[in-house]
């Protein structure tokens, strides 16, 4: 074999090898991710940008590539069952591409439900305020910084829902595959509602312990 | 003169290419659904950051502050808006049971109240946006106005009720209520 196609051979092999990384990165959001896990844009809006954004590392696969409903039903000491949606009105108004809905508790006998929404259409995504506004609750929504193991710190909105004697706590999150947020490639909001244990602050800590279960680190990704 | 470029050299160039368009993806402003990208945090400077006389008084300063969130409520300037607003102000819709919190809807912080804008407000596209029928009154460094807000078609009357707050020299939006109207 000559020199010259042995050079172009590795150069080809190279634009291969280049490729391959591209889509491999591209498809299973390992950009940055520097390790395993997934990584993803996290942030409290989807319609824009906001100073909230930031990288997120996910131990489990929270994007429109995968099936939400492969996220372990065993978190930590949590177990899980899956809580069917049995609306069907749900899927006709939000036509979400993938929905999943679990019921979890903790050894305390605490529970919260994670409501898992993906799609690429804006309809998908409407505000879960508005469902409670919708049925009559009084709602409070205010920004709630999530301080991970590392502590590092990622931001959701949280929904203070009251009704009579009731009152729930709604934390959510919106995960984009990457930062150019294209709305083809889909996104998922995160969302763990339970009833007051406690105070606010109490639910919040106890919903913190959940979501440290799922996400590892959050960087700011640079402003906006 | 003839060309010393490799097979490989364009190999490398073309891997290179190849994960910049991979990275291109990940690292460039974008815009989210049904949206577009968005100014810088907000700092807030309330009238200060109205460039005001310097004679102006604490009630055509308070005026110039509201007269602002409407005006960029209409241009849709999110950046300049959330500079208008204290970092703990809130937000309330009275449901128009002004004697009934049972009903309300709060948005609290800066996060939320950015969140009501961009979500809840800017879709709507208003046209026009101007409080009318102030009515101020400054206590010290507070001040509550009442008013009515015209935004497009819906007006209304005596429906508002704003409190600023007087920060260094400069007077920023602490809360607004608003559908206070039975």
């Amino acid at each position: 074999m000559s020199n010259r196609t042995l050079r172009s051979a590795i150069a080809l092999l190279l634009v291969a090898a280049g490729a391959v990384f591209v889509l491999v990165t591209r498809s299973f959001g390992l950009l940055s991710a520097g390790g395993a896990g997934y990584s993803y844009i996290a942030d409290i809006d989807y319609w824009q940008r906001t100073p909230r954004e930031r990288l997120a590392r996910s131990r489990y696969a929270l994007d429109l590539a995968h099936e939400l409903s492969q996220v372990p039903l065993t978190i930590g000491d949590w177990k899980g069952e899956e809580v069917p949606q049995s609306n069907e009105g749900v899927f006709m108004i939000l036509e979400p591409e993938q929905y999943d809905e679990r019921l979890y508790r903790n050894g305390q006998d605490q529970y919260l439900w994670l409501t898992m929404i993906g799609g690429r259409s804006s309809r998908t995504f409407h505000p879960p305020e508005s469902c409670y506004e919708s049925y009559g609750w009084q709602t409070e929504l205010t920004s709630q910084a999530m301080t991970l193991e590392n502590g590092d710190v990622i931001y959701g909105m949280l929904v203070d829902a009251r009704k009579d004697s009731t009152e729930q706590l709604a934390f959510y999150i919106y995960l984009f595959p990457d930062r150019s947020r294209d709305p083809r490639d889909g996104l998922v909001i995160f969302r763990l509602t339970s009833p007051l244990y406690g105070s606010i602050e109490q639910t919040v800590e106890m919903q913190q312990a959940f979501l440290r279960h799922f996400f590892t680190a959050a960087q700011p990704t640079g402003g906006i | 003169m003839v060309s010393r470029k490799t097979p490989l050299y364009f190999g490398c160039v073309a891997v290179l290419l190849l994960i910049g368009a991979g990275f291109a993806g990940c690292a460039g402003p974008g815009k989210g659904v049904g949206g577009s990208s968005v100014g810088g945090p907000s700092a807030p400077s309330g009238s200060c950051g109205l460039n005001l006389p310097a004679d102006t008084t604490p009630e055509e300063a308070i005026y110039a502050v509201i007269a602002a969130e409407s005006k960029d409520v209409v241009s849709q300037e999110i950046g300049l808006l959330m500079r208008l607003w204290a970092e703990d102000a809130a937000i309330t819709d009275a449901q128009h049971t002004p004697g009934d919190a049972a009903d309300d809807r709060t948005w609290k912080g800066q996060d939320a109240i950015r969140y009501r804008y961009v979500r809840d407000v800017f879709p709507s596209a208003p046209g026009a946006a101007q409080p009318r029928e102030l009515q101020t009154q400054v206590i010290g460094n507070r001040a509550v106005v009442t008013g009515t807000t015209g935004i497009g078609a819906e007006v209304s009357p005596s429906g508002d009720s704003w409190e600023l707050r007087k920060v260094g020299d400069c007077w920023v939006i602490q809360s607004l209520t608003y559908n206070r109207e039975p």
